[in-house]
């Protein structure tokens, strides 16, 4: 009976770390594509400055709301990859049993902060339902809701972190 | 309440949440405990903290030095840098530091320094009979000066979190610079001296100018960069997407060393980058928030009021506490967690805020290079397979200069601060 239990754990963990590889490769080309127009857009500002005497406020609006995005979304995926900054001497000195839980604490806690972030970023988002972004006249509760965004990105990789230490990468691909 | 928050801070951090994480987690503890703050304000002040129009510099800077390091402008960089000092004494070692040097003056990182520098100088070193150790310190330290020399990142967000005009600070940053890196070459020096390095062949002339030739258009790079954001052209951000345009427009069609193919890769591993840093400003922003709400930088004031009886000596406790938390801490996340803290008391104190802000980007810069978290050591122990604690041994003496300097830009706020009043007379 546990022997079939660790079974389909295995194979469920094999499908959520895929779906989750998934998402992040869809993330980082939103990344990508994030920062190229940040890119296009504050150069033209810069060469419309220059030629036209002034520049237009939706540019900078514009990639202010693209690089928090990037920021938030780039963050979910770093967080897989270990690449967040951290103070990291304690977990290189933890071997077995001890590591593993580090990590898992260290993924319950990254979930929590999630979840007030979810909770009352969505609120917050309501909350700005009526105000509208001062050029781009976008919905500011669309842009505010990137954060509850990035935030269930991060959950979704605190996961797969946590399920990675109980069945590893490998053991699954055998 | 406060002790407690401060205490669950330290609790996270140490068992390795991260850093990002760890603000906005003890803010969350603390704000529960608070009577009258609503939770409401973690996800607002985050996304206000974010949202900001001069820190996209740090993104465009990013991207700009990875375009740099993947084509060949360090090469060129190199071997015209080589053909000036390479024939003195230890002349690869100054190489390594006068390069890193042009290389810091676009690039906003200490890593990225050490990192497209030493790839192709420590090799030359140890071809040329130095101790790999020392090559190894030796670049290590060098790279420190990327977030010493503007542009810089450490700058930036020191700029943001402590309202001061980051233009301002770049400038201020010029002559403490120039100061280290002069430090280090006479080190280079008299280390190569005792130890017999010899410098390379000299080059004659139309060698030097074929190499000056070859590498002017990397050359200019600093030149329109720095040259734009002093003379009020540009602003630091409009600064950092031309300096991103420029490196795309000459590794692609002039140098022809930057693929197409390999473009979409920079961009994604500058964007992770970015915003590996950005999340703390994020989270930093709300912690931030907190500590003034609540009044702790004046409890910290009041509490060491009566020890410290000089705005000196202050400062040079406010030395030590960066020497210590640059060992543990990155230094973008030291600068948000600790500007909030003390900057307050320095102003009360009357400490210039530009000369602040440069005293914590060149003492947090001594952290790059001391273990046991150090990015400079790092990098140049993956780049020599050498272990940390080899090369730091050999990056003490070089360590012990970085503080003397320190020291220098602490006690004699001129060097920092002269430069920003005589340009704007």
């Amino acid at each position: 009976m546990n022997f079939k239990w660790g079974e389909m754990m295995k194979k469920v963990t094999y499908g959520y770390l895929k779906f989750t590889e998934y998402v992040n490769k869809i993330s980082i080309f939103l990344v990508f594509l994030a920062l190229a127009i940040m890119t296009l857009v504050i150069f033209w500002q810069v060469i419309a400055r220059f030629l036209l005497g002034g520049a237009f406020a939706w540019g900078e609006e514009l990639s202010r709301f693209l690089m928090i995005f990037m920021v938030i979304v780039g963050a979910a995926v770093a967080l897989r990859t270990n690449s967040l900054i951290s103070v990291d001497i304690l977990l290189e000195r933890a071997t077995g049993k001890f590591k593993k839980t580090l990590i898992v604490v260290i993924h319950i806690a990254t979930i929590v902060f999630c979840i007030v972030v979810i909770y009352y970023g969505t609120l917050l988002a309501q909350n700005f339902s009526i105000q509208k972004a001062p050029s781009l006249q976008v919905s500011m509760s669309y842009i505010y809701m990137f954060l509850p965004l990035g935030a269930t990105l991060m959950i979704l990789n605190s996961i797969a972190c946590i399920l990675e230490q109980f069945y590893p990468r490998k053991e699954i691909e055998e | 309440m406060i002790l407690l928050f401060f205490l669950s801070l330290l609790v996270f951090m140490f068992i390795g949440v991260p850093i990002a994480i760890s603000l906005g987690l003890s803010t969350i503890i603390g704000i529960a405990l608070h009577e009258t703050l609503n939770m409401a304000i973690v996800p607002q002040r985050i996304f206000v903290s974010l949202n900001s129009f001069p820190l996209m510099a740090i993104p465009f800077f990013i991207l700009a030095g990875n375009l740099m390091g993947a084509g060949s402008m360090s090469k060129r960089m190199v071997a015209f840098a080589s053909s000036l000092v390479g024939h003195f004494t230890g002349g690869l070692a100054m190489v390594a530091i006068v390069t890193s040097m042009f290389f810091a003056a676009i690039s906003g990182s200490g890593a990225a320094t050490t990192a497209a520098i030493g790839s192709i100088l420590i090799p030359a070193m140890i071809a040329k009979g130095y101790k790999i150790e020392y090559a190894a310190a030796n670049q290590a330290v060098a790279g420190a000066l990327g977030i010493i020399i503007p542009p810089s990142i450490a700058m930036i967000l020191y700029g943001v979190a402590a309202e001061v005009s980051i233009a301002d600070l770049f400038i201020a940053g010029i002559i403490p610079g120039l100061l280290i890196t002069f430090s280090l070459l006479l080190s280079a020096f008299f280390i190569s001296k005792r130890d017999g390095y010899v410098g390379v062949e000299k080059s004659d002339f139309p060698t030097v100018l074929r190499a000056f030739k070859d590498s002017i258009l990397a050359l200019l790079m600093p030149v329109i960069i720095l040259g734009g954001i002093y003379s009020g052209l540009f602003t630091p951000t409009e600064a950092s997407v031309v300096a991103v345009v420029y490196a795309l427009i000459v590794g692609i069609f002039i140098y022809r060393d930057i693929s197409l193919k390999n473009l979409p890769k920079i961009f994604m591993d500058s964007g992770e980058s970015s915003a590996v840093i950005m999340f703390v400003i994020g989270t930093a922003g709300l912690f931030g928030f907190f500590i003034s709400i609540n009044n702790i930088p004046d409890i910290i004031y009041q509490s060491i009021e009566s020890f410290i009886v000089s705005k000196y000596i202050f400062l040079f406790v406010v030395v030590l506490i960066l020497l210590v938390a640059g060992m543990f801490l990155e230094g973008s996340a030291a600068i948000l967690i600790l500007v909030p803290l003390l900057l307050p008391t320095a102003l009360s104190l009357g400490v210039d805020p530009v000369h602040f802000g440069v005293i914590m980007v060149c003492s947090l810069a001594i952290g790059l290079v001391t273990p046991p978290v150090g990015i400079d050591l790092f990098v140049v122990s993956k780049l020599t397979n050498l272990s940390i604690i080899r090369i730091a041994r050999f990056a003490i003496p070089l360590i012990l200069i970085l503080i003397v300097d320190v020291l220098i830009i602490t006690f004699v706020p001129e060097i920092s601060i002269w430069l920003p009043g005589f340009l704007k007379d």
